[in-house]
């Protein structure tokens, strides 16, 4: 098995406080894999130090076959990324944020037009390409997001906080999409504060406290964790140590 | 019946957009009721015409004079260079409270949300979890008989949300008329009613089992049996090709499926096929008509 990302022990200290305490973690290629825990946990330093945006203190780590320490830049140029605020031009149509964003990722003329083709379809907004990004639905403006993250073929993609908040209908369209990229084989990281978009994931890493305290799918750990509950009680279980500290 | 808030077939429209239409709701004392849809559904445009922020179009919101209710949007107005107790007697002497009137309500109400050790904290300091705990005595330490909450809970852990709806429970039961906004199904499992907005629109209205027993249809899901790894392509068609397969939704490792109550629950080869509880989700779907455009063709 080809492994997306590789860490061991990885540790990352700001003065005398540990954000990131010793993680070890294997994410398989192709992987939608959902990273879960109260606010404060180590999530957003543990994707930091992934995407080679912050050195690790102690600890190795690989991800997309690259050393943490010394690639990355090559770790930076496969990765794709969306937040919770897409981060769109609502003042362009749909077709000119694309290219926008593709010329940011270096693809010109044909190689340019052909991809934003290929992703008008692919998101379902041929008819919309047109149409100004500020006005369209939620659903549509998330697959537009969407869109602009994966323009340059991304070998890995984050998904921060951006599952939630649309109708149940383009809910399942944007899974569907998700699924689509993680059977070709592009490795998803999706970090979610609701334990609904949570069960979409094939795998949970549960973080707290700067530790990685629980890995499975989600079946495994409400077995394990859930005392009869549901993903809910999971979370909460092995979060109330230090929610409010 | 008794009523904190009642609205009757109010419309809103933004020039030629329409915010919401039609809408009649009513909340009783103690009761807390949810307003339930996407971004985009109405949510929003509903909250503010309850607390009387904007006006509606045609209809009518009663009690006229709503001032004293209590409301509370996503984006909490707390003074960030306050400490918690300085911002809890900013709203309270907003509201004509005085001296020891005020402290006592603040005692009071910081212990029952648990910030007591905390009051000398600046508000910006908190966690997001407590922030959101202080906007909210903010909102109800003078007593109102009407809260709105506009999307409370987004952005907040499931800890901190869990505990945040077991005290809007207890604000109900002291006979507080609640009404909160959620994009989120699984959170409406709270309320003791639920409204469904859809583009504006009222979809269906009532307790969350009564719309679950609404749904014409069983909930399943369909997971590879141990071993297997079949693709995604692979296990969605198996379930679209279950008899009696109204819609189906993928779901991590597996596929979630509405069938019709007849069907009979038996597992393809090398998948397991359990029934499962209907959420508020599969309602949603089945009234929007979402549900419906994927019946499989056979």
């Amino acid at each position: 098995m080809t492994y997306a990302i590789e860490t061991q022990g990885l540790t990352r200290r700001f003065g005398r406080f540990t954000a990131v305490d010793s993680v070890s973690l294997t994410v398989p290629e192709g992987t939608v894999m959902g990273l879960l825990g109260p606010n404060g946990a180590g999530k957003t330093t543990l994707i930091r130090m992934l995407l080679g945006a912050l050195a690790p203190t102690a600890g190795t780590g690989r991800v997309l076959g690259h050393d943490l320490r010394t690639g990355a830049e090559a770790i930076r140029q496969r990765v794709g990324y969306m937040s919770q605020r897409f981060s769109l031009y609502r003042d362009l149509t749909v077709a000119e944020n694309l290219a926008f964003f593709g010329r940011v990722y270096g693809l010109r003329g044909d190689e340019l037009a052909r991809r934003q083709e290929e992703l008008l379809a692919w998101a379902g907004l041929l008819d919309q390409r047109r149409t100004i990004a500020g006005d369209l639905g939620g659903g549509m403006r998330q697959r537009l997001a969407f869109a602009c993250a994966i323009l340059h073929r991304p070998s890995l993609l984050l998904l921060d906080e951006a599952t939630s908040g649309v109708d149940p209908m383009s809910r399942r369209r944007f899974w569907d999409l998700i699924y689509g990229l993680a059977d070709g084989g592009t490795t998803v990281l999706v970090t979610t504060h609701y334990m609904d978009e949570a069960a979409h994931c094939d795998r949970l890493a549960m973080m707290n406290a700067g530790r990685l305290v629980a890995v499975g799918t989600p079946r495994e750990l409400q077995a394990a964790h859930g005392d009869g509950g549901g993903l809910e009680q999971v979370f909460v279980k092995l979060a109330r140590v230090s929610a409010e500290a | 019946m008794e009523f904190a808030l009642r609205l009757s077939d109010v419309t809103r429209r933004f020039g030629s957009r329409v915010g919401v239409e039609g809408i009649s709701l009513t909340v009783a004392p103690g009761e807390l009721v949810g307003l339930v849809g996407p971004d985009g559904s109405g949510k929003t445009t509903l909250a503010r015409l309850a607390a009387g922020v904007i006006a509606p179009t045609s209809g009518t919101v009663e009690p006229e004079s709503r001032g004293r209710a209590g409301y509370l949007t996503g984006r909490f107005s707390l003074y960030p260079e306050l400490t918690v107790l300085e911002n809890l007697r900013f709203f309270a002497r907003l509201h004509g409270m005085k001296g020891a009137e005020i402290e006592r309500e603040a005692e009071r109400l910081l212990g029952w949300v648990g910030l007591l050790p905390f009051t000398g904290r600046r508000a910006g300091a908190l966690s997001g979890g407590m922030r959101q705990k202080l906007a909210l005595v903010c909102a109800v330490i003078h007593r109102p008989p009407l809260l709105i909450l506009d999307e409370p809970t987004t952005a907040v852990d499931p800890v901190a949300r869990v505990e945040f709806w077991r005290l809007l429970k207890e604000k109900a039961r002291q006979g507080c008329a609640v009404l909160v906004t959620t994009p989120y199904m699984d959170e409406a499992e709270h309320c003791d009613r639920v409204v469904l907005l859809h583009e504006g629109r009222a979809v269906a209205g009532g307790r969350v089992s009564e719309l679950k027993q609404r749904l014409p249809y069983r909930m399943a899901e369909l997971t590879p049996a141990g071993g297997q790894r079949p693709s995604r392509t692979a296990l969605a068609e198996v379930a679209a090709g279950l008899p009696g397969c109204r819609w189906t939704v993928p779901l991590g490792e597996g596929v979630r499926i509405a069938l019709e109550r007849s069907a009979p629950l038996d597992p393809p080869a090398g998948c397991e096929l359990r029934e499962v509880p209907a959420a508020l989700e599969d309602v949603f779907l089945w009234l929007t008509g979402a549900g419906a455009e994927e019946v499989p063709a056979r």
